[in-house]
This record gives structure tokens, C-alpha cells and sequence, in this order.
């Protein structure tokens, strides 16, 4: 369950919100991305209670408590800024959205660190997805953008 | 192409929600590029069932909990099911034993859990993940229906995909091909313990690794893949490693060039091999055929993996 949230459909609708979800992150001990749990920022708090009580009556049972809801954060981040690019670019190239990942990702209404974008190339390149011109992806990266 | 943009700023919270609601087989689970690249050759050189569970594994929370209360306990409780050269090898181990409890009953694998101070939840993550990998390389071609359908079944174990499964050697392999350029050069240090070249940096294996405090190497090999690797400025540690030799690094790791008059083959510029220039034609020559291979398979993925000559070849040559 990505955003633990569940919505109970029966007279009236219930949602039972966790206040946790799980989002890449990058491992700085092992250059790999992982998945983790943590807490969510108030902004999907709000979104997750929303999804009860649109067409019938509805509560939403919260399994935290208010003193961890003040000190969550208002909204999130982009998630183009927070997690790692390496699935990203993957699909960018093997789309053919662009060929330069660089302006391709420049051109989002916020974009992501330069910096991060090259780390995801270098992964790339050290895995043998992409070829050296940092443009196209050899056969291995075509498998794994698919 | 605004409408791309705009699709692919809130791309990832739009696939997580529908991963949610209904999962479909096309939903993407995402894969770090790293051990995606392990599945896919762990299905070509057919040792998928150890490459899952180490993939699953590494991709997931540790499954060894450490209460400092019961801290010498816990390691002879660890050592039952460690493997004396490699940390991967040990994963596998714990994930089979804790595998075999589940079967009988969740009870009984609650009970293996607590019993070797293992972390339940972990484990049971790792499961899951398994068979989530297994699909999504089913769903890109690299292992058929039949095989997948036979999973954690008796015949699971026999399938094609699973025909090296017991060769550690080529497991090894593997993992360094998932893992580079996490590869260091053994070396034998003055004070006897063993420490570990990379790039012009010296590492060290940290003591949460079953090859900390060994004076020699083991038969398998010269150099040594890791998977974590921090420390301080002054001395960086290594965790989670095995050893394995020249063959797999040259096969599965970076750029390679082989220098004829020196004898010497150069991989990513700074690792050094002896090795005769003919081994190291011979081997570059492999190396392109397995990305032919690799081409071949994505303008056909019908093709089968089984008994592919370029597969075996290479099989031959890491044994």
C-alpha cells in the first residue's frame, strides 16, 4: 500500500489514514535507491481525508496523533526534486521524449538539481544502460526501461 | 508536449495511486537500475531463484535485528546459517530456512523469526518482493509463463531458469555484474589482515561481514564486490561482500582494454589484471556477443533462453 489509505464502502464511507507513505529514497551507503516509510506532509493528510464523505457521509480515523499532525510538514517537495532520476531519465530516453536528459528535465516547472540529474546519468552509465554520449541506451537499458 | 510535462511532474504519485486501487500486471514496481540489471542476467545465465532472493533482499530493510541485550547470542544464533566466504550466500540461506518455516504455517515462521533473532517483517517484505520481480521479469519476456506459474512449487527449483541455481560461482558472477564498479583488488597488508583497493582509495571489510578479520583470501578469487561502503574520511568500510576473480570483473564490469606488449588488461582505467592479451581478446569478444544477445532478445522476445551457445559459453568459462 503505497498511500495507506483504505476507503471502507458501505451506508457511509470511512477512511483509515496511517499519516505514512513510502517513497524512493536514495541510500547513500550503497548508491541505491530504496523504498521507505515515513510520514507524509499535512497536503496529502488533507488529500486522503477528501476522499470521504464526496457522494454519502463519511468519516476519516486518523492512527496518529495530533501532536505528530502539527509537527508534519505543509506540503511535500516536487517529486521530481526529491527522489532519485535513474527511472526517470531510463524512460526519457527510451520514450524518446528527448535526447539530452539535461534540457529535457530543465524545462518542468521546477526543476530538478543539475547535479542529481548527472548522478543518475553517471549510475546509468557505470550499469551499462545508457552509452557513452549520455544519449542513447544500449540493450541492457532498453530491458530496463520497459 | 506541455501536456508530457505536466503528465510527468506528478508521474510518480499518478502510477503509486493506481498501484494502490488496482494492480495491474503493467504497473511499474520500481526497480533500482543496479539490481535490475542483476534480474536480467540472473534469467540469462538461469540462477534466478538465488539472484531474486538476493536481489529482494538488498532492496529491502536488513533482516537482522541486533538487541544489544542478547548481542552474543544473536551472532551464534546468526552463524547456523552463514556462509563462510560470502554475505550474499548467507542472505540466501536465511531467506530459504525462514522459506521452508512459512510453508508449514505462519506460526512456525513467527517462531523461526524469534528463534535466530531475525526480523519478521523484513523477511516477510523480502518474500513478497520475490515474487513481485519474478512478474515483472515475466512481463518483459525473460521467463515464461510456465516457468513463472511453477513458482514455490517442487519444480520451481528445476525449471530453466533456474538450471545453475546451485553454482555460486556463477551467482557470484552475477551479482558483481549488478554491482560494479562496487569491485575492489585484495591485498595483503603488512599487519596480516587483508585490505582492499579501489580506485587509489584503501577499504576495509567491516566486522558485519563474514570475510572481516580473514588473513587470506578465499579460493574463489582475488577481488571483492561489496554492496555498502561509508565511513569516515579516514578509513571507509565495506559490508555485505563476496569474493570472486578476474573473469566475472572483466566480463561484467566496466570498459575494457587489453594492453598486448604488457600482458595486462585494464578495465575502467584503473584496475589492473595480468592476464595474456589472447584470454583478454578472447573475453572482450564474449562481452560484445552478450550485448548481441541482449539486442536479439528485445527484437525477440519469444526467442528462449534455454541452450543458447553464447549462455553456455560463458557459464563454461566462470566455472
Amino acid at each position: 500500500m503505497f498511500l495507506s489509505l483504505m476507503s471502507i464502502r458501505s451506508c457511509w464511507d470511512a477512511v483509515i489514514d496511517s499519516g505514512k507513505e513510502r517513497e524512493l529514497r536514495r541510500n547513500k551507503r550503497t548508491s541505491t535507491s530504496i523504498l521507505v516509510n515515513d510520514w507524509c506532509s499535512e497536503a496529502s493528510i488533507k488529500q486522503r481525508a477528501g476522499r470521504a464523505g464526496r457522494i454519502q457521509p463519511g468519516v476519516c480515523i486518523k492512527l496518529f496523533s495530533s501532536k505528530k499532525a502539527q509537527s508534519m510538514k505543509a506540503t511535500n517537495e516536487p517529486e521530481l526534486k526529491r527522489v532519485p532520476l535513474e527511472e526517470v531519465c531510463l524512460s526519457i530516453l527510451s520514450n524518446g521524449m528527448g535526447k539530452n536528459c539535461h534540457e529535457f528535465l530543465g524545462e518542468a516547472p521546477q526543476p530538478p538539481e543539475a547535479s542529481s540529474i548527472q548522478a543518475a546519468l553517471d549510475v546509468l552509465k557505470e550499469v551499462g544502460a545508457i552509452r557513452e554520449d549520455y544519449e542513447t541506451l544500449t540493450p541492457l537499458g532498453e530491458h530496463l526501461a520497459r | 508536449l506541455q501536456g508530457k510535462k505536466l503528465a510527468y511532474r506528478n508521474d510518480f504519485s499518478i502510477w503509486t495511486e493506481c498501484n494502490f486501487t488496482h494492480r495491474q500486471p503493467h504497473c511499474r514496481l520500481p526497480v533500482d537500475a543496479r539490481l535490475g540489471k542483476m534480474l536480467v542476467f540472473g534469467s540469462i545465465f538461469q540462477c534466478l531463484d538465488k539472484v531474486l532472493t538476493i536481489t529482494a533482499a538488498l532492496s529491502s530493510k536488513s533482516p537482522f535485528e541486533l538487541s544489544i541485550h542478547q548481542a552474543v547470542d544473536v551472532k551464534a544464533q546468526h552463524r547456523v546459517f552463514q556462509d563462510p566466504d560470502s554475505d550474499f550466500a548467507s542472505l540466501c540461506n536465511f531467506v530459504e530456512a525462514y522459506g521452508a518455516a512459512r510453508s508449514k504455517s505462519s506460526k512456525a515462521a513467527r517462531l523461526f523469526c524469534r528463534n535466530h533473532c531475525l526480523n519478521h517483517s523484513a523477511l516477510r517484505d523480502i518474500s513478497a518482493l520475490r515474487k513481485d520481480f519474478l512478474d515483472l521479469l515475466c512481463g518483459i519476456g525473460f521467463v515464461s509463463e510456465k516457468d513463472r506459474s511453477s513458482f514455490l512449487s517442487n519444480a520451481w527449483l528445476k525449471t530453466t531458469v533456474n538450471q545453475n541455481g546451485r553454482n555460486w560461482k556463477i551467482v557470484h558472477a552475477i551479482v558483481c555484474a549488478g554491482l560494479w564498479p562496487n569491485v575492489a583488488a585484495l591485498k595483503q597488508s603488512k599487519s596480516g589482515s587483508l585490505s582492499l583497493l579501489h580506485n587509489g582509495h584503501e577499504l576495509f571489510f567491516h566486522r558485519s561481514s563474514v570475510n572481516a578479520f580473514k588473513k587470506h583470501p578465499a579460493m574463489a578469487g582475488n577481488f571483492v564486490c561489496y554492496f555498502e561502503r561509508f565511513g569516515t574520511a579516514t578509513q571507509e568500510s565495506v559490508s555485505t561482500t563476496c569474493f570472486v576473480n578476474a573473469i566475472p570483473v572483466i566480463l561484467f564490469g566496466g570498459v575494457v582494454v587489453v594492453r598486448h606488449t604488457e600482458r595486462k588488461v585494464t578495465i575502467d582505467g584503473w584496475m589492473e589484471i595480468d592476464m595474456s592479451a589472447q584470454t583478454g581478446v578472447l573475453l572482450q569478444r564474449l562481452r560484445r556477443q552478450m550485448d548481441d544477445l541482449l539486442q536479439n532478445l528485445l527484437e525477440n522476445s519469444k526467442q528462449s533462453l534455454g541452450g543458447d551457445s553464447i549462455v553456455c559459453s560463458v557459464a563454461d568459462i566462470l566455472l
